[in-house]
């Protein structure tokens, strides 16, 4: 067969895996991602003294230890292989499909990175900017809420791009768990018509194609959110 | 009135605060002074509790707080609304226009209407002469710019007690006198006004009352005139370090 013609057979399946696993997959692991970032990184620069938030503060720092200290494929493997075998009187306490699975893994690995981002972007910002915000009466809440997290956003906003970059690219790994996702159409591609460097390639450049969007986007967002910073001062 | 008794803060490298008892009357401008490193912006702080001190007492009008023990939250926002503050700094906020910056604690702490506050903010503004500033970023003016804007978010909250950490320090000559008119300005409508400053002239000019402030300290509080007029021998060296005499450089 010749390569238009592979090329023009695969790649519609390709681009429904794309739209229907690879783009949902990334845009809700993300979003609750993030939610999971901004919440262990309020817990971690608490300064609260009481038992039950030192308590947390160990659990935000256990689970960041092991998230990011393991591959993404075995935290995988754990969730959606290994979890079903815990069981309680007979039965599974986490039957888990692979789709719940993967958004599960995901979302935690991606937490456990961008929790340190926005935990520095945080700590980022100059004590005084507390200070003026405290002075106008503010509770802690409000302070961090209207005034730390708005300026920390811009800060964190090009290593959270990594982080979002770098999980659409990850989601191919979400093939060793039965989801048929983009990768996974082009690894049935490649068997079906004995050309993996094309089906490989088709897949790669769908990849690049995704990232380069995110590329742009980021600096549109980048953009905005610096407007309010002097353009002498953005470099 | 605001009271501040015994305060004690000890940093734990020598400075700090040393049983410092100091009154600062209302409707009156108190001026502290004294060496770099002296206490005098703990001091000011202290009012404020962006500094915690370890033991004391704070009286100011209906609170009374004993220091050496931990306040609540509660009972360090009511101290703060009754004050503002204005740093060395400026510290406007950088995510915010002008105007958003003056009416986020009268809109979001005083919970007024953002109609109202935006309406007091721009005649603040006039007042200062930068109403036409209102739509820009802190970023886009000058230092001169920013601290009347920070005088003028001050003064939105109305604050029973206005308090100023060497608000021009970080300024040029010029920027530093558009910057005293306006504290002048409120000087003279007889607020409550606590000033650290290095400025002798200033001080000298504005203050119904002087603090002099060293090694954490309290070594003068009272009249400007005698302080001024008929200095002990500390102060008359303190005064005369200040002033710059090539013939003796």
């Amino acid at each position: 067969m010749d390569t238009w013609t592979i090329i023009t057979k695969s790649l519609p399946p390709m681009l429904e895996a794309m739209l229907k696993y690879t783009i949902p997959l990334t845009l809700i692991s993300f979003a609750i991602g993030l939610l999971i970032a901004v919440l262990a990184a309020l817990v971690r620069i608490s300064e609260s003294q009481q038992p039950f938030m030192k308590l947390l503060k160990g659990i935000v720092w256990f689970y960041v230890w092991i998230f990011r200290g393991t591959p993404l494929l075995v935290q995988l493997f754990i969730v959606f292989f290994g979890l079903p075998m815990l069981k309680v009187s007979g039965h599974p306490i986490f039957e888990l499909n692979a789709w719940t699975a993967g958004i599960i893994t995901f979302s935690l690995n991606t937490g456990a990175y961008a929790s340190e981002t926005v935990r520095g972007a945080i700590s980022s910002i100059p004590r005084p900017q507390w200070e003026a915000a405290y002075a106008l009466g503010m509770t802690r809440g409000m302070v961090l809420r209207r005034i730390i997290l708005p300026q920390a956003a811009r800060v964190s906003l090009p290593p959270l791009s990594n982080s979002f970059i770098s999980l659409v690219k990850d989601t191919s790994l979400a093939s060793g768990i039965t989801i048929i996702e983009m990768f996974q159409v082009s690894q049935q591609f490649a068997a079906l018509y004995y050309n993996p460097l094309l089906s490989y390639s088709l897949v790669a450049f769908l990849y690049l194609m995704l990232s380069s969007i995110l590329n742009i986007l980021q600096i549109y967002l980048e953009k905005w959110t610096s407007r309010y910073v002097q353009a002498s001062q953005e470099f | 009135m605001l009271k501040l008794t015994q305060i004690n803060k000890d940093f734990g490298n020598g400075h700090g605060l040393h049983d410092v008892s100091v009154e600062f009357p209302a409707n009156k401008t108190t001026v502290i002074v004294g060496p770099s490193g002296s206490g005098k912006t703990t001091l000011l702080r202290t009012i404020d509790f962006l500094e915690m001190p370890d033991s004391g007492q704070y009286e100011f009008d209906d609170l009374h707080y004993d220091l050496s023990r931990p306040l609540t939250k509660q009972e360090v926002l009511a101290a703060r609304k009754k004050l503002g503050i204005v740093f060395q700094g400026y510290n406007l906020f950088p995510h915010l226009t002008v105007l958003a910056n003056i009416t986020e604690g009268p809109v979001h702490v005083l919970k007024q209407s953002k109609q109202d506050a935006e309406a007091n903010a721009m005649s603040l503004l006039q007042k200062v002469g930068l109403a036409d500033k209102a739509n820009v970023y802190p970023d886009q003016l000058s230092g001169g710019q920013q601290q009347r804007i920070a005088i003028v978010r001050m003064v939105a909250m109305t604050p029973e007690y206005m308090l100023f950490d060497e608000p021009t320090s970080a300024l040029d000559p010029e920027l530093e006198v558009e910057v005293l008119k306006v504290i002048l300005e409120l000087a003279k409508m007889q607020d409550s006004i606590v000033i650290v400053t290095h400025n002798m002239d200033f001080a000298r000019g504005v203050a119904d009352k002087i603090v002099f402030v060293e090694d954490g300290k309290i070594e003068y509080q009272g009249d400007p005139e005698q302080f001024f007029a008929q200095p002990t021998p500390r102060i008359q060296a303190f005064l005369a370090a200040g002033t710059f005499d090539p013939k003796q450089a």
